[in-house]
């Protein structure tokens, strides 16, 4: 097979098909296969049973609580995080300035984070003796901001900590991919300041936007550590999932919470990628 | 609609490194600049200047006698063809071509009469629900042009609008692009590194030389009438002869490589002779013997190198021409052709080292 | 002169959101590393719960007693994923970069696939397929690799296919060297710098990786940052933030290496999973 596929290549010089062998090999083993696990174990080999575990995940209330609970937080947090980082990100890509690369650098440190030390971060800075209540006491004389880590605002700001770095550099990168001249034909074509940001920098952004939509609302929806550690009463699916699984052995109810999960974020990543624009953004 | 245009003394500077230096020139309304120089001469610096994407350091920039030093690139009503087209994206051609008249609030009954004109006069009605991404480059160029034409600019910039296209595709857009400029008759500044476009499309050429203005004039008096060594190899090539000129009866005379020659109207004096190769002629029998260096054949004619007076020169020869390297031939010149430099110029013991024959 | 006015209002209002960011992200950071060699009264941060008291020298030699186990299991795991990132990542990156037959467009789309896919399904999933590669590690590590590969093979092969690579290796091939030597003396080397880019990436993914190794691990292979949770959960503010700058003191180098070797690379690492 992998000779055939080396004649046909157009290519002779170039590599035959057996040097994607091993990884393509690797990814039947570690993650088509585990898929199919996932989706076997919530069927149990009858489709009408997949329906009723995937349904069971909608009807049960702490389920749903739960789903409903992770999409509410994940698309508000990527909102607020693409919003948040365009003008720096802009500023990045754009402005030359000293320490330029080491505010990258730091911005880039929470991407190895798991959302179990974000949430950590959160309550040292917001917890009920956290530093921003210990300073504001020292200041105002009021512990503002105290126990903000176990509500939902600091769990909202525990993700949007999360996302920083991902949203600031894949909009970064996406402001350095667009060709400045379009913005300048724009000013030359009588566009004023906002003109130019809706009708041309937003549009032209928009195939990266949607992209780095995608990313920070997988990533999120995702993500328990941070709500592992947190919350008490606001629960995620994947906490619901990870529950069932080791707490009550129950693999197809499990198994259906994370089809559910993979679903949504390989459904919000199609869309974000089948974009009509996309397929001229190479154009100048 | 088409201004008249001043630029007064117009500096310029990127960090220290001047990027133009006083610079003054004028364009007349209704005509065609062409702004030529080496690359880095400053020639895009003074086209983003006038467009108002770059601020400059001193100097005035005059539409119809108004100083728009205080008014935005938006508010200028230039019209600009980016070198790299600069086309939106993720608009078709037909928002391309409306995006000024549209962020003017143009009623879209207006719009859509100058989209649908435009269309016609650069051929792209079948393009008009295409993006850019999905067109060739010569029919970007056009959306370019015609995006830039849609509001009828006061100025029209073109930055190099030909060097993006290959030879056969730019011979079809050379001649769209003059159809296009009669047709708007506006006032219009095209900047090109070519010489045979700046000749071709300019009713008068400006070149530029490390930021500043090194000659303008109308394209045959750039070519015949260099003032400058610069002018004249940036133009056309030929050799540099200095030669020494003397009164002789009652004309000036000069001795040259290729023999005696009068020269009418030269001052006596050294003298720094352009020589073109269409001043000199080939003879089987008759004037100066100089030896062959090289030939080339080139279909229709034959480039000749010979030496002569220990310089190089060209010469264009009949293709028939059957010599080869090491051959005598006759040279004759034709004075009328010559080149004389002012002698004001500077430095010519560096021109002197410097003999153009390419 | 007011466009030029708004737009300087524009620049600066962009620069303070950025100062804002990056004290939004140095803050934390900052407190808890002073908060691992300082008394945490310093810092405002005491309370009862967090007053317990140490018999170690320094709060890092009694995470070290703690959780050392962990720290050296997570650092060999990390090492473990790029040697196989390595070996998997860059003969792929080398034959995607080039191929454009179904084939390695189908792989190319699998590759991508597990990054909009949460963690904890792909540890479902490994240990419903696999339940007895749980005890040895080897679910762990796959479960890593899954996520490491697709960074290392796009640092990779943007390397690859950029230039003039194609040309040189036909180059090399008239020049009568063979496949394998074509790809060792002339891919590897001019990939150099990619490669580099995507090994810190495996090793930063796997270094921090909770999300599939919280399921996966058993007391007996679990890491480090399964360790950080229990240190959240049970130990005193100190002892957690030594332990999380233990974490750090790996992080931050690979990532400050990583921005200064490669920062289109590292951009896109911005829009990980």
């Amino acid at each position: 097979m992998t000779s055939r596929g080396r004649r046909s290549g157009q290519d002779p010089i170039g590599p035959s098909a057996a040097w994607i062998a091993p990884a393509a090999l690797f990814l039947l083993v570690a993650f088509v296969a585990p898929f199919a696990s996932l989706l076997r174990a919530a069927s149990h080999g009858d489709p009408a049973a997949f329906l009723r575990e995937l349904g069971g995940v909608w009807t049960q209330p702490h389920t749903r609580r739960a789903l409903g609970n992770g999409l509410a937080l994940s698309a508000a947090v990527s909102i607020a995080a693409i919003l948040l980082c365009l003008p720096p990100a802009h500023l990045l890509a754009r402005a030359r300035f000293r320490g330029r690369s080491a505010a990258r650098m730091l911005l880039s440190v929470p991407l190895s984070f798991s959302g179990v030390i974000v949430g950590f971060l959160a309550i040292v800075m917001l917890g009920r003796v956290g530093f921003v209540p210990a300073v504001a006491q020292a200041l105002f004389g009021r512990p503002l901001g105290a126990g903000l880590a176990y509500a939902l605002p600091g769990l909202f700001l525990a993700y949007l900590f999360f996302e920083i770095p991902r949203a600031v550099l894949a909009l970064e990168a996406a402001f350095a991919r667009l060709d400045p001249e379009l913005d300048a034909a724009a000013r030359t074509l009588g566009a004023g300041p906002v003109q130019r940001f809706t009708r041309v920098t937003l549009p032209a952004l928009r195939p990266a936007l949607l992209a780095t939509f995608a990313t920070t609302f997988s990533v999120s929806l995702g993500s328990y550590g941070a709500a592992l550690i947190l919350s008490r009463r606001f629960s995620v699916l994947p906490v619901e999932a990870y529950q069932e699984f080791t707490a009550f052995g129950n693999d197809a109810g499990a198994a259906a919470m994370a089809i559910w999960l993979a679903g949504i974020s390989i459904a919000v990543s199609v869309a974000a990628g089948r974009d009509p624009v996309r397929g001229s953004e190479g154009a100048r | 609609m088409s201004a008249r245009v001043e630029v007064r003394r117009l500096s310029k500077a990127y960090g220290r490194v001047p990027a133009l230096d006083r610079v003054s020139l004028s364009l007349e309304p209704g005509s065609t600049t062409a702004l030529v120089g080496a690359s880095g001469s400053g020639k895009t610096t003074l086209l983003r200047c006038l467009a108002g994407l770059l601020a400059p350091d001193a100097g005035e920039i005059l539409f119809d006698g108004r100083d728009v030093a205080g008014v935005p690139a938006e508010r200028r009503g230039v019209g600009v063809v980016f070198q790299s087209y600069a086309l939106f994206p993720h608009l078709t051609v037909a928002d391309n071509l409306a995006f000024g008249l549209d962020v003017r609030r143009t009623s879209s009954g207006d719009r859509a009469r100058r989209v649908a004109q435009l269309a016609e006069e650069l051929g792209l009605e079948p393009l008009l629900d295409r993006r850019p991404g999905q067109i060739s480059g010569g029919e970007r160029q056009r959306v370019a042009l015609g995006r830039a034409l849609a509001y009828r600019p006061v100025l029209l910039l073109l930055d190099e609008p030909l060097a993006a296209l290959d030879p056969n595709l730019a011979e079809s857009v050379r001649e769209a692009l003059a159809r296009a400029i009669a047709a708007e008759r506006t006032t219009v500044l095209i900047v090109t590194h070519d010489r045979a476009d700046a000749l071709r499309l300019g009713d008068r050429v400006v070149l530029l030389r490390a930021g500043r203005v090194e000659q303008e004039g109308a394209p045959r008096d750039l070519y015949r009438y260099p003032k400058t060594e610069y002018a004249a190899s940036f133009f056309g090539s030929g050799a540099l002869w200095e030669v020494e000129a003397r009164v002789e009866g009652s004309g000036i005379v000069a001795e040259t490589p290729v023999g005696r020659i009068a020269l009418p109207g030269a001052r006596p004096g050294r003298l720094r002779l352009i020589v073109r190769p269409e001043a000199l002629s080939v003879r089987a029998s008759a004037g100066t013997s100089v030896t062959v260096r090289g030939v080339s054949y080139e279909g229709d004619r034959s480039r000749i190198v010979f030496t002569a007076g220990g310089r190089d020169a060209v010469v264009f020869g009949p293709a028939g021409l059957e010599v080869a390297p090491g051959d005598r031939i006759g040279i004759t010149v034709d004075p009328r052709f010559l080149v004389v430099l002012p002698e004001a110029e500077a430095a010519p013991s560096r021109a002197a080292s410097r003999s153009q024959t390419a | 002169m007011t466009g030029a006015s708004s737009e300087q209002i524009r620049s600066i209002s962009a620069a303070a959101l950025l100062l804002l960011l990056l004290a939004v992200v140095a803050a934390p950071l900052a407190v808890v590393v002073a908060g691992s060699v300082l008394d945490p009264r310093l810092l405002g941060l005491a309370s009862e719960s967090w007053e317990a008291g140490s018999r170690h020298a320094t709060w890092f030699s009694y995470v070290l007693s703690l959780y050392g186990r962990h720290l050296a299991r997570s650092a060999a795991l990390a090492l473990c994923v790029v040697v196989l990132a390595f070996a998997l990542g860059a003969p792929a990156a080398y034959g995607l970069s080039r191929r454009k037959d179904p084939f390695a467009r189908a792989v190319a789309v699998l590759l991508d696939a597990p990054l909009a896919v949460p963690g904890l399904a792909v540890a479902i999933g490994l240990l419903l397929a696999y339940p007895r590669a749980r005890a040895s590690g080897a679910a762990l590590a796959a479960g890593h690799l899954v996520y490491a590969l697709p960074f290392f093979v796009r640092a990779a092969g943007n390397a690859l296919s950029g230039g003039n690579v194609p040309e040189l290796e036909e180059a090399a091939a008239v020049s009568g060297a063979g496949r394998w030597q074509r790809f060792r003396r002339i891919v590897l080397p001019l990939a150099r710098p990619g490669l580099l880019a995507g090994a810190l990436m495996a090793f930063t993914i796997s270094w921090g990786e909770f999300n599939v190794s919280f399921l996966l691990s058993t007391p007996t292979t679990s890491t480090f940052p399964s360790a950080l949770y229990l240190t959240y959960t049970t130990n005193s503010f100190p002892v957690a933030a030594a332990a999380t700058t233990l974490f750090l003191a790996a992080a931050v180098p690979a990532l400050a290496l990583l921005q200064r070797i490669a920062s289109p690379e590292a951009a896109r690492f911005g829009e990980a999973a």
